[in-house]
């Protein structure tokens, strides 16, 4: 009898032994091919199952959602009316100083099929991929402002890393006086204007937009507005809170910004 | 049968971490369905069937989320092998013990996937204790006391100590 327990504690061992060898070697090779491919593939199997569960529970919401589109929508035929005189005040003036024109991006619109909040990992999963013509690193973006980039891409489907995520960093201006800075997730849920020297006049309520300074977002991405300022940390630098534009525990339709090839982003 | 309901069992608590769970999420932190259904099996099936189903939830979870593949397997794993004590140790009918084992093996858990997820980053280990781990533990320590509640009081007994 004693030696039975014993010889199954050794199997339990040897098993935790085998699981701990195992996690290790994969955590270590996650760049191989062969990983990658296994990510893809479960990805997508599994993709199919969330999309139809989470196409359930939207049917409820849809009333809601279509009576506020409309709404929506006559707000933005006002903004487009004026948006689209700017456009040609700006094309005529442009063409008097010799500037190139702005290229343009097309938007490819996704369903959130499933989503990973663990900790400071924060991702979507969305049910367009490589099919649609969606690539690795492309902005994600709603009618509110910028969501994230495009992580992992699969035929069908794709992950999206959030402004949240830990990992994700973009580069923003002060739409007001166009200071620069780095947005970045902090610790305790906030989402942080870096790297702006404590001489800049940054006001509570001042929005925060992408600077165009980077090969995959657009300039102009609303990502946020300031909600407190803490000038009094030590070092050169201001602590500035920034309140998200996009509400990410909503999140349902995403657009993904598909910038055209060659493109220069002039904010 | 048996089998079937724990496969079952293993891929809902996988879509539903996946897509429900989050709504529950509190400045961050998310109860992890997962470790308890795998804490489950460990406890009424052993710590081997516990380990293995351990290390697959994992692995099947961290190939949607950013972070380290493996991670998740790896603290999956030690936390099964961890729950295992209860199936041999009749601890039901003495609740501070029981719940005491249960939040060991979910911070044994926690420590391990967020420790590993944070090298390489900045964050200070002390935030993160404070922040993520703690509250983590805690909030999934609520939810595995409201299972508790609703389901069958021996749902974290092991087989040879249900009721006849």
């Amino acid at each position: 009898m004693k030696l039975s327990h014993s010889s199954l504690a050794r199997k339990e061992s040897l098993t935790l032994l085998a699981a701990i060898v195992l996690s290790l070697l994969i955590t270590f090779s996650n760049e191989s091919k062969q990983i990658q491919t296994l990510r893809s593939w479960a990805f997508g199997s599994l993709s199919v199952a969330l999309e139809s569960l989470s196409s359930l529970s939207r049917y409820q919401a849809v009333f809601e959602e279509n009576k506020w589109l409309r709404q929506q929508n006559a707000n933005l035929m006002l903004a487009y009316s004026r948006v689209k005189e700017a456009q040609y005040e700006n094309q005529r003036l442009r063409q008097l100083l010799g500037f190139k024109a702005k290229s343009s991006e097309k938007l490819v619109p996704a369903k959130v099929i499933g989503r990973n909040e663990n900790g400071f990992i924060h991702s979507i999963l969305l049910n367009a991929g490589s099919n649609e013509g969606l690539k690795k690193d492309m902005a994600v973006v709603t009618a509110q402002g910028l969501v994230g980039k495009i992580f992992r891409i699969g035929k069908e489907e794709a992950t999206a890393q959030l402004l949240l995520d830990h990992n994700f960093r973009v580069s923003a201006i002060v739409q007001r006086n166009r200071v620069t800075g780095i947005v970045e997730w902090q610790r305790t849920n906030q989402v942080t204007l870096a790297a702006v020297p404590k001489r800049s006049d940054i006001k509570v309520g001042d929005k925060i937009v992408t600077s165009g300074l980077s090969t995959i977002f657009p300039g102009g991405l609303e990502i946020g507005a300031v909600a407190q300022i803490d000038k009094k940390q030590p070092g050169m630098f201001l602590n500035i809170v920034i309140q998200p534009s996009v509400d990410f525990s909503r999140l349902e339709e995403v657009f993904i910004v598909q910038l055209a090839e060659g493109s220069v982003n002039v904010n | 049968m048996v089998a079937f309901i724990y496969v079952c069992l293993l891929a809902a608590s996988v879509l539903l971490q996946l897509t429900f769970v989050p709504f529950f999420s509190i400045n961050g932190a998310t109860p992890d369905v997962i470790l308890i259904v795998i804490m489950i099996v460990s406890i009424r099936e052993g710590r081997i069937w516990g380990v293995i189903c351990g290390f697959i939830m994992g692995l099947c979870f961290d190939f949607f989320g950013t972070g380290f593949v493996g991670v998740s397997s790896l603290a999956n794993s030690v936390a099964a092998f961890s729950a295992g004590f209860l199936r041999t140790t009749q601890l039901e009918r003495r609740l501070v013990t029981l719940y005491s084992i249960l939040l060991g093996t979910i911070f044994v858990h926690d420590v391990f996937y967020f420790t590993i997820q944070r090298l390489g980053s900045y964050v200070n280990y002390w935030d993160l204790f404070l922040h993520d781990i703690l509250p983590q533990s805690l909030y999934t320590l609520v939810f595995v006391a409201i299972i508790h509640l609703v389901f069958p009081r021996h749902i974290f007994a092991g087989r040879n100590h249900w009721p006849e």
